[in-house]
């Protein structure tokens, strides 16, 4: 009989959190074999989603659906918010094999209620988020006891960069996915042509993709790439990322298609893509400005030079994180690499000029490239997130069935 | 019930019916607004020992135990011997001291507070302030009177801490029994 899993998304901000669930519900579905429930509280923000995933997917049609959908093998269902309790549903999700609360969302009540009564082993996971932090790998695996059942044992499973950890969100066909984009220079070209340049002007302009918060680091950075010598094409897929960008270019209501030019820097308004389409993108550019966790995570698979926006705390914790992560990434590269990515790095994230900055950075691409294919390598050796769930799974039922 | 966060090492948490003397709880931010809580623990009925992690906010079953006041006795190898105000000897394990193990010597006089669960103690806490002797500290360096700058000390027990640099031998130093942390030098 095939395990079934559950999992509950709470779309937060963006489509971070439900890129997330989506690929692990995906990869859970088409690579381990399971039967997989996502639940998801937004489900106007969940439609846009999935229309981009799967474009026989009609936006306005799911809005209206019976909140319910299947999509790439995955069921798909609305989580009420507040729940509504019904005691058939309840147990329908009690009997799960496992089920997974992403970033700390809470489950509702009434489910937490129903598994006091459940007659089977069930682990209950807390997937939390990514974090480079040295206390990850303490916390990794625990217990967390819940006085439900004994039955039902609950562990905080926390993804990482090193072993010891859950590991990263890794399809099996993804690097050579990568691999296979980054040898078809069509590919690169078509990206070019987006940006309408004319032969001459776009003789080998750098590539790069701005996904990031908003952060007064952003002018500076397109005053530095306005005055560069080589031509820059700078990719920005529509959301709030544009903000920045229509308020440099003293525009408004920018839309996917849209192309801005100054000086030596032109500017490419995406549309909302694919997990895959962006995943292609990343491996395509020169350098990938990314942030939060899935674009972060995608980018160190992409294998190119890339500078992370983490998601900013209040008590400004999250350079605590970004130092962590720091520590590990440039392990091994040469001190003027390493000084230029960390000043540029540190200035984007402070909201500081990156200007020169960018200026210290930009000739340190290539080091930054061959590190960014070691960097990629490494991880790879890890086993990936989703298997690690599975493999975790399967050792507590046999403990739990001796 | 309180919330993990709220659980202090010493107090006595319930889980699945069992009681659970937190020893250790540390604080960790994770991603956005969430934190982590990990949990040293261990069982005050059979000894064993684990590691949990809770949310924050996480409501946990916790118990108020009954409290003694004692002072520090002798130690009668392997136990350390407290005894309360009607000279009744209460003997007490080295694990159960984690805490304050540290700051036990010989013939100190702070009055601690002895945590019993069903007659037996499970922990014994030192006043928040505590006032101990430098036994070792190497000179002071001149000039400097900020308490800014800081030297190692040992106590008369063998243990260390950081204290100003103006400090000498034989001083009287107060020092934070939650932090561990000099806090300042006190005439006696």
């Amino acid at each position: 009989m095939t395990a079934r899993w559950t999992i509950f998304c709470s779309i937060i901000d963006n489509f971070g959190d439900i890129g997330v669930c989506w690929r692990l519900a995906r990869q859970l579905v088409n690579e381990h074999r399971l039967e997989v429930e996502l639940w998801v509280d937004d489900w106007p923000a969940l439609s846009g989603f999935v229309s981009a995933q799967c474009p026989a997917f009609d936006e306005a049609a799911l809005l209206s659906s019976s909140h319910i959908l299947w999509a790439d093998g995955v069921c798909i269902r609305q989580w009420p918010r507040p729940w509504k309790s019904q005691f058939l549903l309840d147990q329908h999700i009690a009997v799960s094999d496992v089920i997974i609360e992403a970033f700390g969302c809470e489950l509702p009540d009434a489910v937490k209620q129903a598994l006091v009564d459940v007659s089977k082993p069930l682990l209950w996971l807390n997937l939390e988020y990514l974090s480079a932090e040295t206390w990850v790998k303490d916390c990794h695996g625990l217990s967390s006891p819940q006085n439900v059942s004994r039955l039902v044992k609950k562990i905080f499973f926390f993804p990482g960069f090193e072993q010891g950890t859950g590991g990263l969100l890794r399809e099996t066909d993804l690097i050579n996915k990568h691999a296979h984009w980054q040898q078809q220079a069509d590919l690169r070209q078509q990206l070019i042509q987006l940006a309408g340049l004319k032969p001459v002007a776009c003789d080998n302009p750098l590539l790069v993709s701005l996904f990031s918060y908003h952060t007064p680091a952003l002018t500076t950075w397109l005053d530095a790439l306005v005055e560069q010598q080589q031509p820059v094409i700078c990719f920005v897929p529509v959301g709030k990322s544009l903000d920045g960008i229509q308020s440099y270019f003293s525009t408004s209501q920018l839309v996917a298609g849209n192309v801005l030019s100054r000086g030596a820097l032109t500017v490419v308004v995406l549309p909302f893509r694919s997990q895959e389409e962006y995943d292609c993108l990343l491996s395509l550019c020169d350098f990938n400005l990314v942030r939060g966790e899935d674009s972060f995570v995608r980018a160190q698979w992409a294998a190119r030079p890339m500078i992370w926006h983490i998601y900013p705390q209040d008590d400004g914790v999250h350079m605590l994180k970004l130092q962590a992560f720091e520590q590990l990434y440039l392990q091994g590269l040469e001190n003027d690499v390493r000084k230029a990515w960390h000043a540029f790095s540190n200035g984007w994230n402070q909201g500081e000029d990156c200007r020169e900055l960018w200026h210290h950075l930009r000739p340190q691409l290539s080091g930054l490239q061959s590190h960014a294919r070691k960097w990629q390598k490494k991880l790879a050796v890890m086993p990936d997130l989703a298997t690690n769930l599975v493999n975790f799974e399967t050792l507590f039922k046999l403990s739990a069935h001796p | 019930m309180k919330t993990a966060q709220e659980i202090k090492p010493g107090q006595v948490i319930m889980i699945d019916g069992s009681p659970w003397k937190v020893q250790k709880n540390e604080f960790n931010r994770a991603g956005r607004s969430s934190a982590i809580n990990k949990m040293k623990l261990k069982n005050i009925l059979n000894g064993m020992q684990t590691e949990t992690t809770f949310k924050c906010d996480d409501k946990l079953e916790y118990i108020v135990l009954e409290q003694k006041e004692v002072t520090y006795s002798y130690f009668a190898d392997p136990m350390y011997v407290f005894v309360d105000s009607d000279y009744e000897q209460i003997e007490i394990e080295k694990d159960d001291l984690e805490n304050v193990l540290m700051y036990i010597e010989d013939g100190m006089e702070d009055v601690c507070q002895a945590v019993f669960y069903n007659n037996k103690v499970i922990s014994v806490d030192l006043p928040k302030t505590i006032v101990r002797q430098i036994a070792y500290t190497e000179p002071s360096v001149r000039g400097d009177t900020s308490g800014k700058v800081t030297k190692l000390a040992r106590l008369g027990n063998g243990h260390e801490l950081q204290v100003s640099s103006f400090c000498e031998i034989g001083d009287y130093i107060e020092i934070d029994t939650l932090t561990g942390e000099y806090k300042a030098r006190v005439k006696r």
